[in-house]
């Protein structure tokens, strides 16, 4: 009988304690002890000891945060030093693949999916489901939280006034955008001796040439690797390029211009067309920029952009930046913390509180809308998102966004339609970054003479790939194709 | 001074080139001066800067918005004073030592010359200075620069050039070593101190690199590195070169940026210059007149 | 044949020299010396994130990276062509300067004229890159519109390869020239004024008091900054170059530093960056060394 009980009462606790793992239950996040947390960024400014939003989390999370702060120059090198002498941060963020990847073999860095599925993290989760998010895990494994670019995209800007005084209509085409140039190179409205399209490099160039080659990065061509810079396709959008600016409708100083420079061109009616970043802070600023030179200037974008062969196209790295991680060597009790507070910065709360802050002090209610105080966020905050806001997810700074013009723009490059990805960003392979540092001198070399004239394409083009291949492309070319295996991405078929 | 032959032409010449030559010069400090004292509207407008058509102090209100360049500012006083005082001590110290002939002077000489052109780079320096206790220390800004190896040299150089007369005259006027030193050759080689004394000082106003990578406290932060972060630069968030940029920077930004810049040129610039003119009275000559007769 | 005394008793007979020199020798063995040990980096593996001894050795691979880049040699032309212009132009400007100065009648006007050429010297190279791209700019810079003046085409002045060491090498001289001829400035204070009043007895004329006694007397000066000068022949720059540098001009405009900097230590590369700095290190050495043989020979008294 005694027998019998016994094993009857041990199958009812198996049965219970077994029916407890099942529920799936999340431990809780352990607030009671007060604990010191160190996180490491670059920002805009230094933020100081008495900062309110910093206040709010320590009171919140039972902590005290000390922010490390660098400028984005020296950024990389602070963290190396750091993690050379052994002197890890709590929670810091990458912005160099190859430091990232090392952190990760190294076993150095903590393992936000674990803690993210034992604690219930929904937020972080959330953010690591984010399409394309699953390329910056190892393995299935999140080592480092996904921090969106959001809408921060180079765009077309255009001179709406000039537009509307010459009858010119919407560019549809690029063909359709050199006639645009032409025209506004030849009346010239301002007087100031227009250049037409003026930008700051001709990087932004090669993402409008995703029109021409249909993918940015890599695709395959008769189950061999191309890579977009080889690509014939991409050939026919340099001599494009090389036209405009050999008849004097793409600024001669393209590649001399600081980005400042070519602002100052734009707002000063020395071109008619500018690229650079189409976000709520820059369209703001380059608009200012034009009303105070010209309060009767009107300032357009060009949406959607102009088609070429394989229709209207942006190629973008992936958009993922600065995301953040933190220490490994941490106890389970520090490390849930700080993930806790990662959650809280995530949610939909925590993203409103960091961009709007404290009623009154940092924003005030407008018909039931929430108005950002500018001026005192830029002077507390160095600019209109607090430092966690970015810390946590930088995209939050698409709900700001007012103008037509950049709502326009975000719901454009949102669409996966439009937009081109290089799936191997965030590929860290130390054979593939001696290869990649090589045959981007060449590229430069020669599209930079391409570009200007200086070399033929048709005539040196074949010395070009030569020069690409012999440096290593293949080789590149195998590297990708297993990462891409390994990654489980189909790569575009080019041509 | 003595009158010596004159030659008029030659003196006219001299004037007038010196004269054209200071306005090219002038002109790049010129061109700070008038732009951090202009909107960044008319900046743009302008190509050549010769005039404020409106003066606006709105650059420099920003520098000095919420009174949080005085820290920083301090800071660099601080270490500019006691790290050249230091500095020129010691340096002065040694080149006077490798003036002379001694055993092992060749030895010296090399292990010194050398440091110019090797150097370990930041993360050495870094473990370094962790385990001599300076990171986050206002010494760290001292310490590791307190000997400038081209600057050593230069006086090294003046010392041996030094009249051996007037220095064996001392000592058998039973002068120790370091009595003459201290009394005969330093004083008497003021113009070469007091320059050495300049480009130590404006170096030391200048730092930055040590702000940035050794020092994380607020408070002890310099100028420069103040200025610097001010500024913040933008260019990767305008243009977010390649996947690595993030932060964008609202109102502040382009708008000022270009002025703001040459607001910090001009502070960063004006208290060094006004030092100069007060070393000038160094540079006198007929220091050495009496000296030898004697 | 004399004997020289035992080398103990010489080091006493110095002794206080020793005091002199031993604090500074001190600084130089910790801050200079020591963290030296990281060299090694050159010669293996490095990664941040494990200490140097557990990075394996590869040797000469780093070397390799860096000789058979493509972009190697052009930056090693460039540098030295650059250098060399800058030693035949820049060099001597300041001394020119200086003796000029020397030789104005009006202590006020000197000061005056000497506070200003030495201000550029303040402004950084980041600066007055942004002020010569606005003053060289083919839509209305300065240049062009004089050009213009006299039926010139306007030129894309930093567009040109031709015409960027020349830039490079006008702005420095530009810049630095004044603050250069301080030094040289303080060194003419030291000449005795009494020599010049000999030298004006015995009939010599400016030229050639300035030949013969003031000349003379910075010599020792010059010499010295000279030997650096050439010790420092595959270096320098950094600061211009990387501010005025753009890709259409890379070609001419590339140093090894610049280099170095774009395809070591932006990328963190740490080997390939040390590798590149030993090999300017070692070249350095053999310059100074070459040259100071080459002073000595010809009577001076050198660096060493």
């Amino acid at each position: 009988m005694k027998k019998w009980l016994s094993m009857l009462l041990s199958l009812c606790l198996l049965l219970i304690s077994a029916g407890a793992l099942c529920e799936g239950a999340t431990a809780e996040v352990d607030m009671s002890e007060p604990l010191d947390i160190e996180v490491m960024a670059y920002f805009v400014m230094d933020v100081p000891a008495d900062d309110a939003i910093v206040q709010a989390l320590n009171e919140k999370f039972n902590v005290t945060i000390t922010p490390t702060i660098t400028n984005i120059d020296n950024y990389a090198q602070t963290l190396s030093m750091r993690i050379a002498s052994g002197d890890l941060p709590d929670w810091f963020r990458v912005n160099d693949q190859a430091v990232f990847g090392q952190l990760v073999e190294d076993n150095m860095l903590l393992n936000v999916t674990q803690y993210a599925d034992k604690y219930g993290f929904e937020n972080i989760k959330a953010q690591c489901a984010l399409p394309n998010a699953n390329m910056l895990a190892n393995d299935g494994v999140f080592y480092r939280i996904p921090d969106t670019t959001g809408g921060l995209n180079p765009g077309i800007y255009i001179r709406q006034d000039w537009m509307d005084e010459l009858g010119l209509e919407q560019p549809k085409t690029w063909e359709d955008f050199r006639e645009v140039l032409e025209v506004f190179v030849e009346k010239d409205p301002d007087g100031q001796g227009t250049t037409g399209w003026t930008t700051y490099g001709t990087w932004i160039l090669d993402l409008f040439s995703t029109s021409w080659t249909g993918y940015f990065g890599w695709a395959t061509s008769d189950g061999q690797m191309m890579n977009m810079y080889v690509d014939p396709n991409y050939k026919e959008a340099i001599k494009f390029w090389a036209g405009l600016y050999a008849d004097k409708l793409l600024d001669p100083e393209v590649m001399v211009n600081s980005y400042e420079q070519a602002m100052q061109k734009m707002a000063t009616g020395r071109a008619g067309a500018f690229s650079m970043n189409l976000s709520t802070v820059w369209w703001s600023n380059n608009v200012s920029n034009l009303a105070q030179y010209d309060p009767e200037a009107k300032m357009g974008a060009l949406i959607p952009l102009p088609e070429g062969p394989k229709g209207a196209l942006l190629g973008r790295p992936l958009g993922f930046s600065a995301d953040s991680a933190f220490n490994g060597d941490m106890d389970e009790t520090h490390a849930a913390r700080m993930l806790a507070i990662m959650d809280y910065l995530l949610s939909d709360e925590g993203r409103e509180f960091t961009l709007y802050g404290i009623e009154g002090q940092h924003h005030e209610v407008v018909d039931g809308k929430k108005v950002q105080k500018t001026d005192v966020l830029n002077k507390e905050w160095g600019q209109l998102q607090h430092l966690f806001g970015e810390l946590a997810d930088f995209g939050s700074n698409d709900m700001l966004a007012e103008d037509q013009e950049v709502i326009d723009w975000y719901n454009w490059v949102a669409d996966p339609a439009n937009v081109r990805y290089d799936m191997t960003t965030y590929m860290y392979d130390e054979e593939a970054v001696t290869i990649n540092a090589e045959l981007s001198e060449i590229r430069n070399n020669y599209l930079v003479s391409f570009i200007t004239g200086e070399m033929d394409i048709d005539e040196k083009w074949d010395e070009y790939t030569q020069a690409m291949n012999d440096a290593g492309l293949p080789r590149l070319g195998e590297i990708v194709a297993e990462y891409c295996a390994d990654m489980g991405v189909e790569l575009p078929v080019a041509g | 001074m003595a009158k010596l032959k004159a030659n008029r032409p030659l003196d006219y010449a001299l004037v007038i080139f010196f004269a054209l030559l200071s306005i090219i010069t002038l002109y790049p400090f010129w061109h700070c001066l008038v732009g951090s004292l202009i909107s960044y509207g008319e900046y743009m407008q302008s190509t050549l800067l010769l005039w404020p058509k409106e003066f606006t102090l709105d650059s420099y209100r920003f520098v000095f918005d919420q009174g949080k360049i005085f820290s920083p500012m301090k800071v660099t006083a601080l270490i500019t004073v006691v790290g050249t005082a230091v500095n020129l001590m010691i340096t002065s110290l040694m080149a006077y030592g490798m003036s002379k002939s001694y055993p092992g002077d060749k030895l010296v000489s090399y292990l010194v010359v050398l440091t110019m052109f090797v150097s370990a780079g930041l993360i050495p320096n870094y473990m370094l200075f962790r385990n001599l206790k300076l990171l986050n220390n206002i010494w760290v800004y001292i310490v590791p620069s307190m000997i400038n190896t081209f600057y050593l040299i230069i006086l090294r150089t003046n010392f041996a050039n030094f009249s051996k007369e007037v220095e064996e005259a001392a000592i058998i006027d039973g002068c120790s070593e370091f009595g003459v030193f201290f009394r005969i050759v330093l004083p008497l080689s003021k113009p070469i101190l007091a320059t050495i004394a300049l480009f130590t000082a404006v170096d030391y106003w200048n730092t930055y690199a040590a702000s940035v990578y050794y020092v994380t406290d607020a408070g002890k932060k310099t100028l420069q590195d103040y200025l610097y972060m001010l500024l913040s630069d933008n260019a990767t968030n305008a243009g977010g070169m390649g996947a690595s940029a993030v932060g964008a920077t609202a109102g502040k930004s382009a708008v000022f940026s270009e002025n703001i810049k040459l607001a910090n040129t001009m502070i960063a610039i004006l208290p060094i210059m006004l030092v100069y003119p007060f070393l000038q009275k160094y540079f006198t000559s007929g220091i050495m007149v009496g000296a030898v007769k004697g | 044949m004399p004997a020289k005394r035992p080398l103990a008793r010489r080091i006493y007979a110095h002794r206080h020299i020793y005091l002199f020199v031993l604090p500074g020798l001190l600084f130089f063995l910790v801050f200079r010396y020591y963290p030296l040990y990281f060299l090694q980096i050159a010669f293996r593996n490095f990664r941040v994130t494990r200490p140097l001894s557990a990075s394996p050795w590869v040797g000469f691979q780093y070397f390799e990276e860096v000789f058979t880049s493509v972009s190697f040699q052009g930056a090693l032309v460039n540098t030295l062509v650059l250098n060399l212009l800058k030693l035949l132009i820049c060099f001597p400007a300041p001394i020119l300067l200086a003796l000029m100065l020397n030789e104005l009648r009006s202590p006020l006007y000197k000061r005056g004229v000497q506070t200003i050429l030495y201000l550029p010297h303040f402004v950084s190279w980041v600066v007055i890159a942004s002020i010569l791209t606005n003053l060289l700019s083919v839509q209305g810079g300065l240049f062009n519109k004089i050009g213009a003046l006299f039926g010139a085409e306007p030129v894309m002045f930093l567009g040109e390869k031709g015409m960027f060491k020349i830039i490079l090498v006008l702005s420095d001289l530009w810049k630095e020239s004044g603050y250069g001829a301080i030094i040289y400035l303080a060194a003419l204070t030291a000449i005795d004024p009494q020599l010049y009043e000999a030298a004006d007895i015995d009939g010599a004329n400016r030229f050639q008091r300035m030949w013969h006694i003031t000349l003379a007397g910075i010599k020792e000066t010059v010499v010295v900054m000279l030997i650096l000068r050439v010790g420092a022949m595959l270096g320098g720059s950094f600061d211009q170059v990387q501010s005025l540098i753009n890709p259409q001009v890379q070609a001419a405009g590339d140093t090894l530093d610049t280099f170095v900097y774009r395809l070591g230590i932006s990328q963190n590369r740490y080997g390939f960056a040390a590798a590149a700095g030993l090999f300017n290190s070692v070249v350095a050495a053999i310059l100074l060394f070459l040259s100071d043989r080459f002073a000595k020979r010809l009577g001076e008294r050198g660096l060493f």
